[in-house]
């Protein structure tokens, strides 16, 4: 048989690429099935891959679409801390260290070498959510929590396995240090056995093709990834471009506004994103290590550029992150990071408004930017203790095409499934008085926000506590080319004859009584282009959908609505149009 | 009158295709036409006119069509309302409030088949046990009722917590059908008794969507098979593989969803028990898709959820499907060079119009079809058995742009079409398999439709898949699935209890109680050829405490001492599917389930097998790029003239009817019973 496969053809690349995200997916289920904690088999708070002999991504499956970096990061700094000839096949290492691969403590990387006739072609890597790492707080976060040296167990390149063997010291000090112990070693055993899927696959691929082929295949790749996403790059016009919003406080300091600072440069081909002017870190635990800056400037960038592409680090190519230590998302020690995820989805909102300006076809309107908690934990129907959290959706921010889409989850959540009512009412002492769209809740405009999302419950149990963590509540989100803006986040506690519902966005420990009313309220979606343009159909529409009152139709669009009648008659024009 | 026939019609996108099984003789008739999309019950006419068989002769008209989900995925289904639960009317249009695709700022909404002010509140409650919390405002629903548009053609009502007792449900579509009669109507809790309340909106609003169309549809079939002069019961295929009455069909449409791509697995499951055969991979490649489904034992696999129009964008359905897998490579998937300059193939279709370049009728894209021809895996001269002549030079001169695009060899070209569609199809058949913690070497890979005979050995030798079945008939074995099917109904309803809590005789009587229920959708009126009484299987949802997915687990049939080992056969059946289980952990029941089987009568073989070689055999030779990018001369043979009992020897080509079947130079086939093709596929450990 006549060998034809010489060199590297680009069908080689496309089968092997193709193999490696396959196994990504593979190493995915895997985890997730095997899993014991719900965070990750449920909330999705995991994220696998494969690396290359440099730690560059070849494939990964990011459960949250935040978890763009650190996989990365965690094998960079096993090169730095163990020295790059340190692994053994059947190594495994893991890594919590938010100051080295960002997020908090309890999301732990395990990361093990690819070995191939005794050569190492690359890495697999799996990090999840912990349910808890110890320290002052079950859970390991809480706003009230300032040093990380109270969030629990902190872990920096230890050795899990060495050659296929696992080391008992620190599988103890783990379990000394954990309230689970059971569910977090059971959620480390199926981090591995997916690393060890990773190896199996990304050895299968090396043997088929050869080392050569495979290395040069891998190359081919990420320049392939590269290519894409600088292609992108070279639609936005070359420019410095910023924006700025803020987060209400830091859970600590209540009330002290926490600025969110962005500058984008572009260049060509090459993007910029600079959080020199962001907030310096807090005291309250909003806080990650520079790989969140990292992150949060990558899914920006993913956004804008190669949306529909499965990840690989030549996407990332043309994007250079500057974050001065010190920052909110670029902290230094011993700031507490348990509250991270408050800071990810306002981030990549301004830098899309940022860079709005350049591309105005391509970016929506702000969406309702955070996610906004409530935890509840007592004992459920059956008498187990439980803790139930479900982040509240939003309105999503009007498109230079259409109308935001309503009701869905915030930048940093993606495939997550909310907990159906019926489920949830068989399970827990609640009781869903509503779940449903919020009127007016959208920000006006040519192209309207998404609609905001509002849900009332009782709690049937007083021996359940909640606490309640709402953030951009006095930000709201803003609109685009003259949309306006939406109504913000909110929480409201209503008690039976006690007047008007208390408005209540961070607190701990809140016990209910029986007839309490919980209000809780994800903002509207701003609006995109100016409202009085907006077509009388759309507001006649809208009017008879009720997704706008007729007020807010007279006010917000100058259109006088009669629905049924099925009428709509401008009463305000547009700003330099003359009747 | 002779009732000699049982008449099976199978609509698809491009094409509808019979299969009809002779009693007396077991002989088995195959015809293929081209769907009208318009009038599909003309396309149901051509296929019977060009199989030559008189209506009159037959005792069973067996019908699966896409009309049902063409209605979903087109929008053209009827204007429909929906009764809620007062402040739960915008379930249906926030769905699960998830983001699958999560870096696109334009992703999509989930699909809303009902605008908001066709949506009502209707005063009432209930709590997770079914007990009355509010009590339904009957006046109030009344005046919405009467209030209803005149153009309202259907109505679907779901309210929160039916599945523990539907009688809110029930009082409401009386008052809606006494004051409505022409609407269409349905409820949730007849459709399904399952807890979630996104997916069992949906299920209600799909079914009353596609109602009218689907009963105006039935009725027109009916109509034509009496004119025919045929008094032959009309029965429906449903998405779990088996057949419903054309009365259960249209009052539940929504079950026919994916009832075409289910008739192959039923087909591919019997094929199995012909053959002792236990674990099949059901591989299905057509002309815009390629479709994987795992049978073991005997049984395909049941889906946990399905989305109809994906998991991406679609709207779930809370009725049974098969666990089938799609990828976007059949033969009419576009192959272009990306804006990364890389070569990929998909999922966008030239579908049957343009259709690949070699159709010559306006295609000029290069097309899987078109890279199979460039290669010399396909005849040009004997495309659907001669009836239509492809063009190589246009699928060369299509190939060609996009060779010289990545700036490759015309041949080596359409060779790495074919690798990469076989890369995108090997992730269909790893998903039902690996993915859920099977290995694809205990399989023997099943491979129909259009295209799927022409990669099925490639595919086996990337995944290790030992052998491959061609059946009979490969371009027809949806239809033929259908003439071997049972009239099944599917019940369910939720529960939450712990198993260990959980008596022996409450449990027994639940089951009773739903297969009572079961027992309703197929007892009918029905003599001919069918079974005097169904079999029953009991099935139940388990799970660990503190685990979120359940198991389905299917119970032996009852015996002593049966209850008490639940608990094992739960053990047992998590550690074969995720590879772990937790044998002292405390397990929850959260549903169970009911299958209802009403047997047919069937065929015993599928296809004609021959037993002396006839007198003139066509026997020429070609070459054929393979994989390892080199050419190999083939004998090329036609299906209709192997015997049985006769071996092949790769590198090979076989021309059936339908497709081309390929073997690689390693490969080993022999003609089975039933005129089957066996693989041994080269290269793979058996």
């Amino acid at each position: 048989m006549s060998q034809t496969r010489v060199g590297i053809d680009p069908i080689t690349v496309e089968v092997v690429r193709h193999g490696l995200i396959a196994a990504a997916g593979e190493m995915m289920i895997n985890v997730k099935h095997a899993a014991y904690s719900p965070s990750i088999h449920e909330i999705q708070d995991v994220c696998v891959g494969l690396l290359d002999n440099r730690a560059d991504i070849l494939a990964c499956a990011p459960g949250l679409p935040m978890f763009l970096a650190d996989i990365g990061e965690v094998v960079r700094d096993g090169f730095e801390v163990l020295g790059p000839d340190a692994f053994q096949p059947g190594d495994v290492y893991i890594s919590n260290d938010p100051f080295t691969i960002g997020t908090h403590v309890n999301n732990i990387a395990t990361y093990s070498p690819v070995f191939v006739e005794g050569e190492r072609v690359g890495f697999a890597v799996v990090r999840g959510h912990m349910v808890d790492m110890g320290g002052t707080v079950p859970g390991s976060r809480s706003s009230r929590l300032t040093e990380i040296f109270q969030e629990g167990l902190r872990i920096r390149q230890l050795q899990l396995y060495a050659e296929g063997t696992p080391v008992a010291a620190i599988h103890r000090l783990i379990a000394d240090n954990t309230r689970m112990p059971e569910a977090v070693l059971g959620d480390l055993r199926a981090q591995v056995a997916a690393c060890r899927t990773g190896e199996h696959r990304m050895t299968a691929i090396v043997r088929k093709y050869g080392r050569e082929a495979f290395d040069e295949s891998c190359r081919m790749l990420l320049d392939h990834g590269e290519r894409l996403a600088r292609r992108s790059v070279r639609e936005i016009p070359d420019g410095v471009y910023r924006a700025e919003a803020f987060l209400d406080d830091d859970g600590v300091a209540v009330g002290r506004r926490v600025p969110i600072r962005v500058r984008v440069e572009v260049t060509g081909d090459g993007m910029t994103i600079d959080f020199s002017d962001f907030a310096d870190q807090t005291e309250g635990s909003i806080n990650t290590g520079p790989a969140g800056a990292v992150a949060i400037a990558r899914h920006a960038f993913k956004c804008l550029t190669t949306p529909n592409e499965s990840p690989n680090e030549g996407h990332f190519r043309p994007l250079n992150v500057v974050a001065p230590p010190g920052k909110v998302i670029s902290a230094r020690p011993p700031a507490a990071c348990g509250w991270w995820s408050r800071t990810t989805s306002t981030t990549i909102d301004c830098i899309l408004r940022a860079v709005s300006d350049a591309i105005p076809a391509a970016v929506p309107a702000a969406h309702f930017g955070d996610i906004p908690m409530c935890l509840i934990n007592g004992y459920d129907l059956r008498g187990n203790r439980f803790v139930f959290f479900e982040p509240v959706p939003g309105g999503h921010g009007g498109r230079p095409t259409e109308d935001g889409v309503s009701a869905t989850v915030c930048f940093h959540e993606g495939d997550t499934p909310d907990v159906p009512v019926e489920i949830q009412e068989a399970m827990l002492p609640v009781f869903v008085e509503e779940s449903t769209l919020d009127q007016d809740s959208a920000g006006p405009g040519l192209h309207r926000g998404g609609l905001g999302y509002r849900r009332t419950f009782r709690l049937l149990s007083s021996e359940a506590s909640m606490q309640l963590n709402v953030d951009r509540h006095y930000c709201p989100p803003w609109g685009l080319r003259g949309g306006a803006a939406a109504r913000p986040n909110s929480a409201y506690i209503e008690t039976p004859g006690g007047g008007r519902p208390e408005l209540v966005l961070k607190r701990d420990g809140i016990r209910l009584e029986a007839g309490d009313r919980v209000i809780l309220c994800g903002g509207g979606g701003g609006g995109w282009g100016d409202p009085l343009e907006r077509p009388l159909e759309a507001v006649l529409r809208d009017v008879i959908a009720g997704y706008v009152s007729r007020t807010a139709a007279r006010a917000d669009y100058g259109v006088e609505v009669d629905p049924e009648r099925r009428t709509a008659t401008r009463i305000r024009q547009p700003e330099g149009e003359v009747e | 009158m002779i009732a000699a026939w049982t008449v099976a019609v199978d609509i698809g996108g491009t094409f509808t295709d019979l299969a009809a099984w002779r009693h007396e003789s077991n002989e088995i008739k195959r015809a293929k036409v081209l769907t009208v999309p318009d009038e599909p019950v003309r396309g149901v006419i051509a296929a019977i006119e060009k199989a030559g068989i008189e209506l009159r002769d037959t005792s069973m008209f067996l019908h699966g069509s896409t009309v049902a989900i063409n209605a979903v995925l087109q929008g053209t289904g009827a204007r429909t309302a929906l009764l809620t639960t007062r402040g739960f009317r915008d379930v249906l249009e926030m769905g699960r409030k998830n983001r699958p695709d999560m870096y696109n700022l334009f992703f999509k909404a989930p699909p809303c088949p009902v605008a908001r002010e066709d949506r009502f509140e209707v005063d009432e409650r209930l709590s997770a046990a079914g007990a009355v919390i509010t009590e339904i405002a009957e006046e109030e629903l009344r005046a919405i009722v009467a209030a209803l548009p005149a153009e309202i053609q259907a109505v679907a009502i779901c309210f929160i917590h039916a599945y523990a007792n539907p009688g809110h449900e029930r009082r409401a579509a009386d008052v809606v059908r006494d004051a409505r009669p022409d609407v269409y109507t349905c409820i949730s809790t007849e459709l399904s008794g399952e807890a979630r309340e996104y997916e069992r909106t949906c299920t209600a609003v799909a079914n009353a969507y596609v109602g009218p169309l689907v009963a105006t549809y039935v009725a027109e079939l009916a109509a034509y098979l009496e004119r025919s002069g045929s008094s032959a019961p009309l029965l429906i295929t449903q998405s779990n593989g088996g057949v419903m009455t054309s009365d259960v069909a249209v009052r539940q449409p929504v079950r026919t969803m994916e009832s075409g791509p289910a008739a192959g697995v039923t087909g591919a499951a019997w094929l199995g028990r012909t053959l002792q055969l236990n674990d099949l991979i059901a591989f299905d490649m057509g002309g815009t898709s390629a479709k994987a489904c795992v049978v073991q034992h005997g049984e395909p696999e049941a889906a946990a959820e399905y989305y109809v129009g994906g998991r991406q964008n679609g709207l779930p359905v809370q009725v049974p499907f098969l666990d089938i897998v799609e990828v976007g490579a059949g033969g009419g998937s576009i192959a272009y060079v990306d804006a990364g300059r890389a070569l990929k193939v998909g999922p966008r279709s030239a579908g049957s119009v343009p259709g690949p370049a070699a159709y010559g009728i306006g295609g000029t894209e290069p097309t899987i079809t078109d890279a199979n021809i460039v290669v010399g895996r396909i005849t040009p001269e004997y495309f659907l058995g001669g009836e239509m002549r492809l063009r190589m030079d246009l699928a060369r001169s299509a190939v060609g742009k996009l060779a010289a695009a990545l700036g490759m060899e015309l041949e080596s070209c359409a060779l790495g079409v074919i690798q990469v569609a076989n890369a995108i199809m090997a992730g269909a058949i790893r998903a039902v398999t690996v993915e859920r913690g099977r290995d694809p070497r205990d399989f023997t890979l099943v491979a129909y439709g259009g295209a799927g005979p022409l990669h099925a050995t490639a595919l086996a030798a990337e995944l290790g898949i030992p052998r491959v079945l061609i059946p009979a008939g490969p371009g027809t074995h949806g239809a033929f699935g259908m003439l071997v099917t049972e009239i099944r109904h599917d019940q369910a309803r939720t529960v939450h209890r712990r198993l260990d809590a959980f008596a022996e005789a409450e449990m027994s009587s639940m089951f009773a109680g739903l297969e009572e229920e079961a027992a309703t959708y197929v007892g009918s009126e029905l003599t001919v050829d069918i079974a005097p009484r169904p079999d029953f299987v009991r099935r139940l949802d388990l799970r660990y405490v503190g685990q979120f997915h359940p198991l389905t687990l299917t119970l032996p049939t009852a015996g002593d001492g049966l209850h008490a080992r639940i608990p094992d056969l739960f053990h047992a059946a998590h550690l074969e599917r995720y590879g772990h289980n937790a044998p002292v952990e405390p397990i929850e029941v959260t549903a169970i389930r009911v299958t209802s089987v009403l047997k047919i009568a069937k065929p015993e073989t599928s296809g004609i097998s021959r037993m002396r070689p006839p007198s003139s055999v066509h026997q020429r030779s070609r070459r054929v790029m393979f994989d390892d990018g080199s050419w190999h001369t083939c004998r090329v043979s036609r299906r209709h003239e192997l015997v049985s009992g006769q071996s092949l020897r790769g590198p090979a080509i076989v021309e059936d009817a339908d497709t081309n079947i390929v073997l690689g130079p390693t490969d080993k086939a022999e003609v089975v019973p039933g005129g089957h093709l066996m693989i041994t596929v080269g290269g793979t450990a058996a």
